[in-house]
């Protein structure tokens, strides 16, 4: 029950972050770009033999993932922070 | 307005009559005399609560050495439907004796946002489907059910033409055309259901009775007989006087599943003007049977008297109707409708038979043993609300709590399927059983429990029913469920007992009684086990309830901006990786000739830069991929590296 309990704040927590946006609307323009970067992209494609599209995308991947672990290890931290005798008062 | 459930199928007596065996020598069983359907019903808008069917049989008085062989079997699993049932042993009917089943049984929902018992198109009492969406969940529902005509309840308007012009054909073969009248179709449905009963007025064509049918069970293209109209008296004709073996039985499963949305306890239900006969089976004779030559039948006469006990707001009253006849052996007999006033209960019925020369009549259906459930009874005193000419009808509905909130549990409590794992006082404060407007204890839903896995006591995992015949449950505290034999699988003894499976838990958490239980010094049971399961209650959650937060979570955030945009970026990137050598295709189509493709070019796109094998350009992408790999490489490295740095260093995380 405890873990449940937990998860149903977490699961709180995201609708209530997620009713943020209420009432805002996705721009017109922004499914233009999505359109014309995904023509784009297929366009690239055919540009294989030229750009290290496989090893651009593993790198660009592995930043952007250190990068999400490295928030998440932080966000971790500055909790534990609060918790007496672990960094917190 | 939030209603629906009383599949109360009733107010009509289903009286099957046929020969059981035991104390018949098998020539007499041969020349039986089968009465069947006895169907009152409520009127129109009225509650059908009640259902019986007997047995009697008799004897063929003929001399003339006329059989009609094997009227042998008689709605078997019929008293296992039963919430209650009766045995009686008719002694002297029609000279013999026989022994007969009089079932009575009753239900308070199958399960909700299946039925109300509402007025029904053409003034024909049915059970209706809720109109509100929010019980139309899921894949059940009918919420354009009021623009359907009753036979389009039953298949689609094409199918149904066709189906009436094979019945009417039939009919016309049998039947005399010169006294059109009310046509009574018995057929028997699939899968050993016991039969039921469609009308059919030839009179009035498009007056097709109201048909249920499980999505399970299609329509038998089998075993229907023909109730023709002699000399006024719809007389049923031998088995099986109609056989309708073209009849595309998967046909009949159209639009029984996604316009009716059948109760997964009705076999079907089929009502009209001579009332409805639902799961009891009306009349279900099996076997061949032989019409008898014309002239020199032997004619039984007698008086059949049905009456019901009904029941509204305003009290107690007697409905009775008496029905001559006189019908060949071998022919059945319909009598009259009896109806309790609109809107109200019969709790009730009992048929009796009184032949020439009797001074007391013979007891067919014994009203005292078949009256409805004390909980059923006592409704229209509790409930006032609910019944009645002018009421609204009211649903036995399992709620659960959301954010504050009561929401529905859906069709069949189909979204809360782990309701009945729970126990006090979680249960009360997560659930609660609504009828109407009224919130009752939560063990009146018990219909809608079941142990351990599926949804109702009579379905699988898979919704589909385990045994088609097994009981309805009853509007108690208790579950009762029987095996196809009748055996109880499960009887708590409590209101709120629970499946199996929670009491195999509460044994893992205390000592076992005949081990190393209370009685016998034992800490370490004493104490392990209590904690064990105290820390895997409070630690251990269980995977419904993630799924369902889950669910919840999944679901807002895909329907928010930001989880479309995430959506839409998802969409761009592309699945595999971009390994194509022909370059960056451009489009010349604005400058295409008349004639051809633009500037004498065998097509219309020319492509940029290729570099596959061949291309003159393929050793310089060579090199420029090399080139491009190794800064990648670098620039990557160093990000990462920073990235570390900083978070080993408290900075914000590096670019």
């Amino acid at each position: 029950m405890i873990v449940e309990w937990l998860a149903e704040i977490g699961a709180n927590l995201g609708l209530w972050v997620i009713s943020w946006f209420d009432g805002i609307e996705i721009p017109d323009w922004f499914g233009m770009f999505a359109e014309l970067l995904a023509q784009v992209l297929a366009s690239a494609a055919g540009m294989g033999a030229w750009v290290p599209w496989g090893l651009l995308f593993s790198v660009v991947g592995a930043v952007f993932t250190l990068w999400g672990i490295i928030i998440l290890v932080k966000a971790v931290r500055w909790v534990v922070g609060w918790v007496p005798t672990m960094g917190g008062s | 307005m939030r209603r629906l459930t009383i599949a109360l199928l009733a107010g009509t007596l289903g009286v099957t009559l046929a020969v059981v065996p035991p104390t018949l020598a098998p020539d007499q069983a041969a020349q039986a005399l089968c009465i069947s359907s006895i169907s009152p019903q409520c009127q129109p808008g009225n509650i059908p609560i009640l259902v019986q069917a007997g047995v009697i049989a008799a004897p063929s008085t003929s001399s003339a050495g006329v059989g009609i062989p094997a009227y042998s079997t008689i709605s078997a699993g019929l008293s296992q439907q039963t919430s209650a049932v009766a045995g009686l042993t008719l002694s002297g009917i029609l000279g013999t004796s026989a022994t007969a089943f009089a079932a009575l049984w009753s239900l308070f929902s199958g399960g909700e946002a299946q039925t109300d018992a509402v007025l029904s198109q053409d003034g024909i009492k049915g059970l209706k489907l809720d109109t509100d969406p929010a019980y139309t969940s899921p894949g059940g529902g009918m919420p354009d059910w009021a623009t359907h005509t009753n036979g389009e309840c039953f298949m689609a308007s094409t199918q149904l033409s066709d189906w009436r012009e094979r019945v009417l054909s039939a009919v016309t073969a049998h039947c005399d055309p010169a006294v059109p009248d009310v046509v009574v179709l018995e057929p028997k449905a699939a899968f050993n259901d016991p039969a039921g009963t469609m009308t059919f007025d030839t009179t009035s064509p498009g007056t097709l009775a109201l048909i249920w049918q499980r999505s399970t069970a299609p329509f038998s293209p089998t075993s229907v007989h023909a109730v023709c109209s002699v000399g006024g008296v719809p007389t049923r004709k031998p088995s099986p006087t109609i056989t309708v073996n073209t009849f595309d039985a998967s046909s009949t499963k159209t639009a029984t599943e996604s316009v009716c949305g059948i109760d997964p306890f009705y076999g079907w239900l089929v009502s009209g003007p001579f009332g409805a006969v639902g799961y009891n089976g009306g009349a279900t004779l099996v076997g061949p049977a032989t019409d008898l030559p014309a002239g020199g039948e032997p004619i039984v006469e007698g008086t059949l008297t049905v009456s019901i006990s009904c029941k509204g707001p305003g009290g107690v009253y007697e409905v009775e109707a008496d029905y001559a006849y006189s019908v060949a052996a071998g022919e059945s007999v319909l009598p009259p409708d009896v109806t309790c006033q609109p809107g109200d209960i019969a709790i009730d019925a009992g048929v009796t038979n009184t032949s020439p020369g009797q001074t007391e009549p013979e007891v067919l259906v014994d009203r005292e043993q078949n009256g409805v459930l004390p909980e059923i009874e006592e409704m229209p005193d509790l409930y006032p609300e609910c019944f009645g000419p002018d009421a609204s009808p009211c649903a036995l509905r399992l709620e659960r709590a959301n954010a504050g909130a009561w929401v529905t549990c859906g069709d069949g409590a189909i979204l809360c399927p782990d309701w009945a794992q729970l126990v006090e006082p979680a249960l009360t404060d997560q659930y609660r059983c609504v009828y109407g407007t009224n919130v009752l204890d939560i063990r009146y839903c018990s219909s809608f429990r079941a142990p351990s896995i599926g949804l109702l006591p009579n379905t699988d995992e898979n919704g589909d029913l385990i045994h088609p015949n097994a009981p309805i449950p009853k509007l108690d505290g208790f579950l009762r469920l029987y095996t196809p034999q009748g055996d109880p699988w499960l009887t708590p003894e409590l209101p709120g007992a629970f499946p199996d499976d929670v009491v195999d838990l509460a044994r893992e958490c205390y000592p076992n009684i005949d081990k190393d239980g209370w009685g016998v010094l034992n800490p370490v049971s004493w104490v392990l086990q209590p904690i064990q399961c105290a820390l895997r209650w409070a630690f251990v959650p269980r995977t419904s309830v993630l799924e369902e937060r889950l669910t919840t979570v999944s679901q807002a955030w895909e329907t928010s901006p930001p989880g479309q945009i995430v959506n839409s970026v998802a969409l761009i990137i592309p699945e595999t990786v971009p390994q194509g050598c022909e370059g960056i295709p451009f489009s010349l189509a604005p400058f295409a000739d008349a004639g051809g493709p633009a500037l004498g070019l065998p097509s219309n796109t020319v492509y940029i830069a290729p570099a596959c094998e061949g291309d003159i350009l393929q050793p310089w992408a060579v090199m420029v991929n090399l080139l491009l790999s190794g800064t990648v490489l670098i620039l990557g490295i160093r990000a990462m590296i920073g990235q570390v740095g900083a978070l080993v260093n408290g900075g914000g995380p590096a670019g």
